[in-house]
């Protein structure tokens, strides 16, 4: 039993995939709290497509690709807010309507583009058992970052999160609260996407704090449970990819997945037994 | 080549299915006079071509430098461009999936030339030149279709393909006489995806294991750990990758095993420099990084 939890940690990519494991998805977990409250569950997909547009801009301006795809994506995602709020439609309309037209002009430069030397699609989905040493020092600044700002304004996020409606009538920065949210969101989405690929973003973001939702409607516990199974998740997925010969990121989702059905059938047992107020 | 791009596929179809839409415009016809207008699918196979139709024969290639053809999509100006030629040169062996619905689609009289047809295709894997003695077959494939194509030229056609077939037993026994610089026990090679299983077998070079087996699917960490435990146990002297794909699984390999990474072999598509410009410099190129790296 212990040689089998030891037994990934002899290659040095699998330790690095654990503690890209243990960072990223304990970040992407805790956004997801209010990823999920907000209403955004799509904006890992369409942020990660819209950034491909800045890579192609990037490799045609000759710039760094890192640079390109976080510049597009944090344009994107203040146009998401900005449309939000001036275009009355919901958050999830305007990332429809921003992530396809991003990710259109990416592919519209790129067909321009007749002699690439890469694959430009390639580099920018990153996959967990590529992290290199320099990823997980960014992971970790990103990761300091984002707690910092959450832990800053954790009331003012809290309040949002819940009644953006009722934060705004009683004086919070609503917009700046937003703007910086997404901002943030789309900080995390980018550089996770170069350290652990598309699919575990997507999922991470949503899933956990989907299931946490299922067992309580406390903002705290919710964060708490929602990293909680992002982290457990992670590591989990990682040893049972390793053990099934499966590719490691779709494992990590599927045990999230498989965590939330749990986690939805105990919420229902709970609530049954009285346990859990209803909220209507 | 490999990564999860489920999302994009969607557009991917939107894009072929707007590349069919173009007004079919029938199948070309010869310009009497002008010359021979061949479209081979990707870089090499127009080296190979433009070699061989020299003087008659106005060669192109479909795929850009640098593109995959595992993952190539095309673009309504590519439509025109496979409408406009009178022979279409493809390797064959399952490499261009996605060339038969850009044929049906208004093309379908256009002459075809296999490159690999007849040659023995193993595991379905379709990087048959790479061998220079099966790329010899490719050029009597392409000779026969473009006299076919264009019987006046028949003695420009042979001459040229006689004069690339010698350079190409050359190159064979150049390749031979360099690799044989290499111990034999260092002639193990661990690769980013099976291109070299060909070349590998005309040399006496062993592929100890690829990183992506099957074009687009994901590693898993039980086969990278694997691989690293080959790269061990037979004292491998490097991984091997192409500079036009993400680098990051085969570094992570290579750091784990302790040996360098050379990412300079060019097999899916010909480079952009002097060195690596057409088939037979890339293919001494590409010997000299091989032999650099293990010997």
């Amino acid at each position: 039993m212990i040689e089998d939890l030891i037994a990934p940690f002899q290659y040095d990519f699998m330790q690095r995939a654990f503690i890209a494991a243990l960072l990223v998805g304990g970040l992407c977990s805790t956004l997801g709290t209010y990823v999920v409250l907000r209403k955004l569950s799509f904006i890992g997909d369409g942020v990660a497509h819209a950034s491909f547009a800045g890579i192609v801009i990037a490799y045609i301006r000759g710039w760094n690709f890192e640079f390109g795809a976080a510049v597009v994506a944090v344009l994107t995602a203040l146009g998401i807010g900005y449309i939000n709020r001036r275009g009355r439609v919901s958050l999830d309309t305007a990332i429809g309507v921003l992530f396809t037209g991003v990710f259109a002009l990416g592919v519209f430069l790129m067909s321009r583009v007749r002699t690439s030397t890469v694959d430009l699609q390639d580099f920018l989905f990153g996959n967990i058992l590529g992290v290199g040493p320099s990823d997980l020092w960014i992971d970790f600044g990103l990761a300091a970052i984002v707690a910092g700002a959450v832990a800053w304004n954790y009331r003012a996020l809290l309040f949002t999160a819940f009644d953006p409606t009722v934060a705004r009538a009683s004086g919070l920065p609503v917009v700046f609260i937003d703007n910086m949210l997404l901002v943030l969101l789309a900080l995390t989405i980018v550089i996770s996407l170069e350290s652990i690929g598309i699919i575990l973003v997507a999922a991470l973001l949503v899933t956990p704090a989907a299931a946490a939702a299922q067992v309580t409607r406390r903002f705290v516990p919710m964060l708490l449970t929602s990293t909680a199974i992002g982290i457990g998740s992670c590591v989990g997925g990682l040893y049972l990819s390793y053990y099934a010969g499966a590719a490691s990121g779709a494992t990590i989702v599927l045990v999230a997945t498989a965590a939330f059905f749990v986690l939805l059938a105990v919420g229902r047992q709970r609530r049954r037994s009285g346990g859990v107020p209803v909220r209507s | 080549m490999l990564r999860l791009r489920v999302p994009i596929a969607v557009f991917r179809g939107a894009a072929l299915a707007a590349a069919l839409a173009l007004p079919a415009c029938g199948g070309a016809e010869a310009a009497p006079g002008g010359p021979l207008r061949v479209l081979a699918t990707t870089t090499l196979l127009a080296s190979l071509a433009s070699d061989v139709g020299r003087g008659r024969a106005e060669v192109s290639s479909l795929l850009p430098v640098g593109a995959s053809p595992e993952t190539y999509q095309p673009a309504p100006a590519d439509m025109v461009r496979v409408h406009d030629a009178e022979l279409i040169v493809e390797n064959g062996a399952g490499l261009e999936s996605w060339l038969a619905p850009m044929l049906r689609s208004g093309a379908a009289r256009t002459p075809i030339v296999n490159c690999s047809d007849g040659l023995p295709i193993v595991a379905a894997n379709p990087h048959l030149w790479l061998d220079p003695e099966y790329a010899r077959q490719y050029v009597s494939a392409i000779r026969d279709g473009m006299i076919a194509a264009d019987p006046a030229g028949a003695a420009a056609y042979r001459a040229n393909a006689a004069a690339l077939d010698a350079r190409l037993r050359a190159l064979t026994a150049r390749i031979r006489a360099q690799i044989a610089t290499i111990a034999p026990a260092n002639r193990n090679m661990i690769v980013f995806h099976n291109a070299w299983l060909y070349y590998n077998r005309r040399f006496e070079l062993r592929t100890l294991g690829a990183i992506v087996e099957v074009p687009g699917s994901e590693p898993s960490a039980a086969h990278l750990a694997r691989l690293i435990d080959l790269a061990r146990a037979a004292r491998v002297r490097a991984i091997f990758a192409e500079p036009e794909y993400n680098a990051k699984l085969v570094n992570a390999v290579a750091r784990s095993a302790g040996i360098p990474h050379v990412a300079l072999l060019y097999d899916d598509s010909v480079g952009t420099s002097p060195q690596t410009r057409d088939y037979v410099a890339m293919l001494e190129t590409d010997t000299a990084t091989i032999v650099g790296a293990l010997r």
